[in-house]
């Protein structure tokens, strides 16, 4: 059983950040895995989570949540792979559970594409943190780039998805599932017809 | 006199943009009027005797415009308003070339605009408002507005421009701190009396403590199916509405306190009633029309929570659904936080912005048989799928998408919408 966790889903969700559990869990369960989400809202602990998403909020909702944010043990936490966008990020660099730091500048509204080693993503960025939009931050990749990157950007899921199996000790199929492989064609498919759209950039497919 | 020219021009441009573009092209002219004659929008705002009556908030202003409007006008008033499709400033411009003289003026009583809250709290700075419908706050156009708080902000300035009386939201408790605000002004509520259903209509959350809920002067007392049971100021009323679903309740509430509140002693309880019952629904939400001899649903999805509300109140068992998002959907990430649970199979996805749709569908077990951008393609083969065995063909569309499918099939007149 692959356990995703996730932190106040209700209040972070604010541009459907949650969907990132969706694609990992349609990932996941079609490599032949079980898929377990589950809510880290009011224990500060990790439990026995895999994999935990840091969505985004409103101004207000973050507010709201600080005290319990504030209770939570982030170096723990940042021990298992993770996922941070948006103000989930900004809130992890105020702390300074992270290395990069905001420097407030104009506010950027526009679909970008960043690149990290062999990683590639296309989101929408809306901030004025001047925070990345791909970092990587002990297992955590965080991004400025806000809702579901993960199934925008296979080549990111399929790090995330292979991340949480190794935490699990589990190990990924070394033949592909047919259910698998036929998803990562839509996957590709979809994708690459959205990078058209939003980005100039070539996409770059999720081998099978 | 000063106007004539910029009338006449933007007049010649309205006939050869819809030379090009027939049943288009209502933006282009408006600019054109606002760059020669940037004066004219405050100098015809300023002109009618009973002022300025402004419908805003995040969702339901068409409706409650219209609304508003036909009960006003069904009462004697002579009103101005705008379409649907012309609430930023250069639509405000477009609406005076529409219907003004050759001198820009119009005649009319009042003004009732349905505005943008971004365009409305920059307008309300140059044009005070003597009555403001202020609707809710939903989680919308995020890229835009960058978050709930600042829109509400913004339409704590329309609140804060309004000279007479402010009429809100009950429910809504953004609405309650704009009304918090406002002590001083003559303020009206509209609301329903069952609160589980109002907790349903997706309102921005505040994230602070609830303020108390006001007295409504006027509350929806029930709706079974379209069929809407109001009190509006002691006065019971009942009627079907034009389309499915609470938010339209609402949306009629906050026409009927408004016209109660604009038509004062002359405000007619019954003949409201009718007004109403007999109204043809807003472009898409509801309007059933007829493709190649065949009855079509239109269903106009805009923002989270207009998607979550209308996919929610879907009839069962739908068999033919062609789900369309088109440009106007600059960032699609928010479908996201949409539940499609109640959307029957899709079997066809189009608009510029098919890919997105198409990827969160699948996330949620659909698989459409096909997805394209053009939409020309999309509805040829989706026509010739057999025919549903119960329900009607539905087409969900964004405004963009729907916009696009009416000039394919010829629907451009606001008088062809029938119930």
């Amino acid at each position: 059983m692959i356990k995703l966790a996730t932190i106040f889903p209700n209040q972070l969700n604010l541009n459907g950040d949650q969907g990132n559990l969706l694609a990992l869990r349609k990932y996941l369960t079609a490599a032949g895995f079980d898929v377990e989400i589950g809510s880290l809202n009011q224990q500060t602990s990790s439990g026995d989570a895999h994999f935990v998403l840091f969505g985004h909020g409103s101004l207000a909702a973050m507010q709201s949540i600080d005290g319990v944010l504030k209770a939570m043990d982030w170096r723990k936490l940042m021990q298992i792979p993770g996922l941070a966008v948006g103000s989930g990020f900004e809130y992890l660099s105020r702390e300074s559970f992270v290395s990069q730091k905001i420097v407030l500048g104009d506010r950027e509204s526009e679909f970008q594409v960043a690149t990290l080693g062999a990683l590639q993503a296309l989101g929408y960025r809306n901030t004025d943190s001047g925070l990345p939009n791909l970092a990587v931050n002990d297992q955590w990749i965080c991004s400025m780039l806000h809702g579901p990157i993960l199934a925008k950007n296979p080549l990111l899921l399929d790090r995330a998805a292979k991340a949480a199996v190794a935490a699990a000790g589990q190990e990924w199929p070394k033949l592909a599932p047919a259910r698998l492989v036929k998803w990562v064609e839509n996957l590709n498919r979809i994708a690459s017809q959205i990078w058209q759209l939003e980005t100039d950039e070539a996409y770059l497919p999720l081998a099978n | 006199m000063r106007y004539v020219l910029a009338i006449l021009l933007g007049r010649l441009t309205r006939i050869a943009v819809r030379l090009v573009r027939p049943g288009g092209g209502s933006a282009f002219p408006g600019l054109v009027v606002s760059k020669l004659a940037p004066g004219i929008l405050n100098r015809t705002l300023r002109s009618f005797p009973k002022g300025l009556v402004v419908v805003t908030g995040s969702a339901g202003k068409s409706t409650t415009t219209k609304m508003l409007v036909a009960i006003a006008r069904a009462h004697g008033t002579l009103v101005f308003t705008n379409p649907t499709t012309a609430n930023i400033r250069q639509g405000f411009y477009s609406s005076i070339l529409e219907q003004s003289n050759i001198f820009g003026a119009i005649k009319g009583d009042v003004a009732i605009l349905e505005m943008d809250e971004g365009h409305a709290a920059e307008l309300v700075e140059q044009v005070k408002p003597r009555i403001s419908v202020v609707l809710n706050v939903v989680e919308d156009q995020l890229d835009r507005f960058v978050d709930p708080a600042l829109v509400r902000e913004k339409l704590a300035k329309v609140a804060l421009a309004t000279t007479e009386t402010l009429v809100l939201n009950a429910d809504d408790q953004n609405m309650l701190l704009v009304g918090e605000q406002q002590t001083e002004k003559n303020t009206k509520w509209f609301g329903m009396s069952d609160q589980s259903a109002a907790s349903k209509l997706g309102y921005a959350p505040t994230y602070l403590p609830k303020l108390e809920r006001p007295n409504t002067t006027t509350t929806i007392l029930g709706l079974e199916g379209t069929m809407l049971d109001v009190a509006v100021h002691g006065k019971h009323l009942k009627f079907e509405l034009p389309a499915r679903g609470a938010h339209f309740a609402v949306d009629a509430a906050a026409a009927l306190e408004t016209a109660s509140v604009l038509l004062g002693a002359k405000f007619d309880s019954k003949l409201a009633e009718r007004t109403l019952a007999d109204l043809p629904p807003v472009f898409a939400r509801g309007e059933v029309v007829q493709i190649n001899g065949v009855d079509v649903e239109f269903i106009l999805v805009q923002n989270p929570t207009s998607t979550q509300l209308n996919l929610d109140n879907l009839p069962a068992n739908l068999e033919r659904v062609l789900f369309a998002i088109g440009r106007d959907v600059h960032d699609p990430a928010w479908l996201w936080t949409v539940d499609p649970a109640n959307l029957s199979p899709v079997d066809v996805v189009t608009g510029y912005n098919c890919a997105e749709a198409e990827l969160w569908l699948r996330h949620h077990g659909f698989e459409p048989k096909l997805s394209t951008d053009d939409l020309a393609q999309a509805f040829e083969y989706w026509m010739t799928l057999p025919e549903p065995t119960s329900g009607l063909r539905t087409v969900i569309f964004s405004a963009d998408a729907m916009r696009r499918v009416r000039r394919m099939f010829g629907f451009t007149s606001p008088n062809e919408v029938a119930r």
